[in-house]
């Protein structure tokens, strides 16, 4: 199931199908599913950290043309000094408590200066390397060129060989598995979204209640408001008439026939005359 | 419900007097409604007068009609906003009464202007009542609150037009909101009706 899926999704490469009839056993029926959450998995780590990235650079985008835009319109700031620019951060934007402030923006630029440290280290290291490599190199030469060498030399080269054949035939594997995960995990999300959207657009349960959940919530809420009103009038008159020490009211008055019928005739309101 | 656990209480209140909060909401709604409303005008004026603005090409071509700067400073002027603010409201006012009995906000919490005879409102009735808002008004309100110690929960509009607002729909008072205020205050009602009967017992045994 899994392989003819994956077959129609992308053209599987030649040394991939070399490999799969020589050493490499794609699967049974026991890891197959596990091959099969393993190419999910890291098509899906792909996919996101593709789908970031391209977001990162779009967010970078906006906030430079933000930037370029604030500085501008002669916005009166008070300024906070990058590596690249003079960053520009309205005052007022500022928080008021300091000392949490101050230990957020430490924590932030001790990550960037170590990064940067790290960045100029690393070149460090790197020039150190090649010199290293460029005094050493004519020093041991009479060792590398003597008559004990060659055979070593075979040895060793045989033994890179091997190796790189064997990171080659990883590498091959790594990208042709690389290239299904990334299609498995694309099939997955589209076709969860796909189920998703049909399941709302089809489900009639789901349907009514979008339909009739506004409704129902402005009217639950126009009933309750109506019942409490109630309640407050009665309350209000008890204490009102309490306060100004009147004879309580037994009942309330009951008003004159014709004015009831005129209540009856009008259009009846929301849910609760059917109640 | 509290009305039901009396012996002769209705099971609801479907064309009783309203009382004052149920009024006073209704009353509150309505004023948002004309203020939405005034403020969607004020913007729709704005943008009609924005078009004269003489930086536009269209504005130094409309300055060219005649009596159009008396018309805009007459917009602008304030005594007209004053007459036209109330122009709306009464408008609003007597429209809505006159053609259902009922303002936006009074419809929302289902309530009804009357007359006392009952029918539908009249127009000459809806103005009446109108304009027998300005007593209730200039007495600093208390025209209004005369509804909590009325008999027929009557404002000084309804006494001057005649009129009643009665519930239209089956009022019933909310099982949990004030429940327990409520019942206090009817215990208390039951209370002294009982030390009334007693003293008019004493005073007639005494007479006797």
């Amino acid at each position: 199931m899994e392989d003819n899926s994956s077959k129609a999704l992308i053209p599987v490469e030649k040394s991939h199908r070399k490999l799969s009839q020589g050493k490499y056993r794609p699967r049974t029926s026991l890891f197959g599913g596990l091959r099969s959450l393993s190419r999910l998995m890291i098509g899906s780590v792909g996919l996101g950290i593709d789908e970031f990235q391209r977001h990162l650079s779009s967010w970078d985008e906006e906030y430079q043309l933000s930037q370029i835009q604030n500085e501008s319109s002669n916005y009166h700031p008070s300024s906070i000094e990058n590596n690249d620019k003079v960053t520009v951060i309205p005052y007022e934007e500022i928080d008021n408590d300091q000392l949490s402030n101050d230990f957020r923006f430490t924590i932030i630029g001790l990550l960037f200066e170590t990064q940067d440290k790290l960045q100029s280290r690393l070149q460090t290291v790197s020039r150190a390397g090649r010199l290293i490599n460029d005094v050493t190199t004519p020093i041991v030469r009479p060792f590398t060129r003597s008559w004990l060498i060659p055979p070593l030399r075979r040895r060793y080269d045989a033994l890179v060989d091997r190796g790189e054949e064997e990171l080659n035939r990883w590498t091959s594997l790594g990208r042709s598995e690389y290239i299904r995960s990334r299609a498995m995990a694309q099939t997955a999300i589209e076709s969860t979204y796909q189920e998703t959207v049909d399941t709302l657009a089809n489900d009639p349960e789901i349907q009514e209640l979008i339909q009739t959940q506004g409704i129902g919530l402005a009217v639950e809420v126009v009933d309750e408001l109506r019942e409490r009103s109630v309640s407050a009038d009665t309350f209000l008159d008890g204490f009102v008439r309490a306060l100004l020490r009147r004879t309580p009211r037994a009942e309330l008055p009951l008003p004159p026939e014709d004015v009831q019928k005129s209540a009856v005739h009008v259009r009846q309101p929301m849910s609760e005359t059917d109640k | 419900m509290t009305t039901s656990k009396h012996k002769n209480s209705p099971d609801n209140l479907q064309g009783y007097y309203a009382g004052f909060i149920s009024r006073l909401i209704a009353f509150v709604v309505d004023i948002a409604v004309i203020n939405l409303s005034l403020l969607f005008i004020g913007w729709f004026i704005g943008l009609f007068l924005s078009l004269f603005e003489q930086s536009s090409a269209l504005g130094a071509s409309l300055e060219n009609i005649p009596y159009i700067n008396d018309v805009i400073n007459l917009l602008l002027n304030p005594v007209f906003i004053a007459l036209f603010i109330f122009g709306f409201v009464f408008i609003y006012f007597t429209f809505f009464l006159s053609f259902s009995g009922h303002t936006p906000g009074k419809a929302l919490m289902g309530l009804r202007v009357v007359p006392v005879q009952g029918g539908p409102m009249s127009l000459k009735r809806s103005i009446l009542r109108f304009f027998a808002y300005i007593p209730s008004i200039l007495s600093l309100g208390i025209g209004f609150l005369w509804i909590i110690i009325d008999d027929q929960r009557q404002a000084w509009q309804d006494t001057l037009a005649r009129t009643y607002v009665i519930y239209t729909w089956k009022a019933r008072p909310d099982e949990n909101f004030l429940s327990h205020d409520i019942q206090k205050f009817q215990s208390s009602r039951e209370a002294r009706k009982k030390t009334l009967s007693l003293k008019n017992r004493r005073k007639q045994e005494q007479s006797s």
